[in-house]
């Protein structure tokens, strides 16, 4: 009963919200939606988007001058002026793979335009309707960036549903790597509770998600390797691993060449 | 970051002491002119093509620029330092570790 309440305010919500959306961006009518073939509008819409997104990109570059980049600003495509679209194609495909990607865009929009309702409202119909769709692989990564707006142990909450419920592959392994991070602090105690849950859901990953990629193209499994390798031997007190490599003319070379000497081991890169 | 470490190499240059570096640049040929501009002389490996997301510093689960370990003479890691922790922190721990390698021989 409360779901179905929950709902319906959810839809009145973003009937209001489009209500008072502006109509047209950049000389283009971005958010009218005829409700014929929803998973076509998704990708006409979807299209829109990243063609106004490019273009703008393209003129803020070619600008020479702070006041040319300000006014080029003031122009720059309004994820508010899409997000209703996205909701409506949501709306009119419900319960279907077309509904699944459309919310998850609405996710993606949702910081852009500012929006703190909407990321709540998308993420409980994902989880009650979705959870198997293909089209969800990245809502781990996505509740993770929104557990400050979504408040209050929700973001590991969803983790937590997800992890138990969506099938095994990219969303459930994305969550347990998720989940993981989010529990993990600089300072966990590794015999605590939370400590121990940390480590086995690393584990996990690392040894069964190694080819599901992060929103950066990284394998969560190799980035679970890591976190291990880290807590096991790059802790002060521990011997610093080998790392045999190349220098910046092609000369290989060894850390271990340096022993008896101090040395400042630095990460660097020249951005 | 450049100029201390300069002045670090510089000012132990007699000392048991050396800055390695784990470089993540993933254009080398566009690095060549940093180093010279920077005076950079002190030696690094190339994290790969793949620049951040390279084999070293995956392996070193390094995921912020600059990470810095300071290892002993005896190669145990002895501070590690996400973003550089200020000159004289740095300084501090590098000396009282020199002084160690110089007594322990």
């Amino acid at each position: 009963m409360l779901r179905l309440r929950r709902c319906a305010a959810a839809t009145g919500l973003a009937v209001a919200f489009m209500t008072l959306a502006p109509i047209a961006v950049g000389g283009l009518a971005p958010v009218r939606v005829a409700a014929q073939d929803p998973a076509q509008e998704l990708e006409d819409l979807i299209a829109r988007w990243q063609k106004t997104e490019e273009d703008f990109f393209a003129q803020y570059q070619k600008a020479k001058t702070n006041e040319e980049r300000r006014a080029l600003m003031d122009k720059r495509p309004k994820a508010e002026d899409y997000l209703p679209g996205f909701v409506e194609i949501a709306e009119a495909a419900a319960g279907s793979d077309t509904a699944a990607k459309a919310w998850m865009w609405v996710l993606k929009l949702a910081p852009q335009a500012d929006n703190k309702e909407l990321p709540g409202v998308a993420l409980e119909i994902l989880l009650r309707d979705h959870v198997a769709s293909p089209e969800i692989a990245d809502l781990p990564g996505r509740i993770a960036g929104l557990s400050e707006t979504l408040g209050d142990g929700k973001a590991e909450a969803a983790l937590r549903d997800l992890m138990a419920r969506a099938p095994k592959g990219p969303t459930k392994g994305g969550a347990m790597y998720a989940l993981a991070t989010l529990l993990d602090e600089d300072d966990l105690d590794p015999a605590s509770q939370r400590g121990k849950e940390v480590r086995e859901l690393m584990e996990t990953v690392a040894k069964e998600y190694g080819d599901v990629k992060d929103g950066r193209g990284r394998s969560i499994g190799k980035r679970a390797e890591g976190w291990l390798f880290e807590k096991d031997h790059l802790q002060p007190g521990q011997p610093a691993p080998e790392i045999e490599g190349n220098d910046l003319s092609g000369v290989a070379f060894k850390l271990s060449d340096y022993r008896g000497k101090v040395v400042l081991l630095d990460f660097w890169g020249n951005w | 970051m450049y100029p201390h470490e300069r002045s670090l190499v510089k000012r132990l240059a007699k000392e048991p002491f050396a800055i390695v570096g784990v470089n993540s640049d993933g254009d080398l040929e566009a690095l060549q002119g940093v180093l010279e501009k920077e005076n950079i002389t002190w030696r690094s490996f190339w994290n790969g093509p793949d620049g951040t997301s390279g084999p070293i510093s995956t392996r070193w689960n390094v995921s912020g620029w600059p990470t810095l370990f300071l290892i002993d003479h005896t190669g145990v890691i002895r501070h590690k330092w996400l973003g550089s922790p200020g000159e004289e922190v740095m300084d501090k721990a590098i000396e009282e570790l020199v002084a160690q390698a110089k007594k322990g021989g």
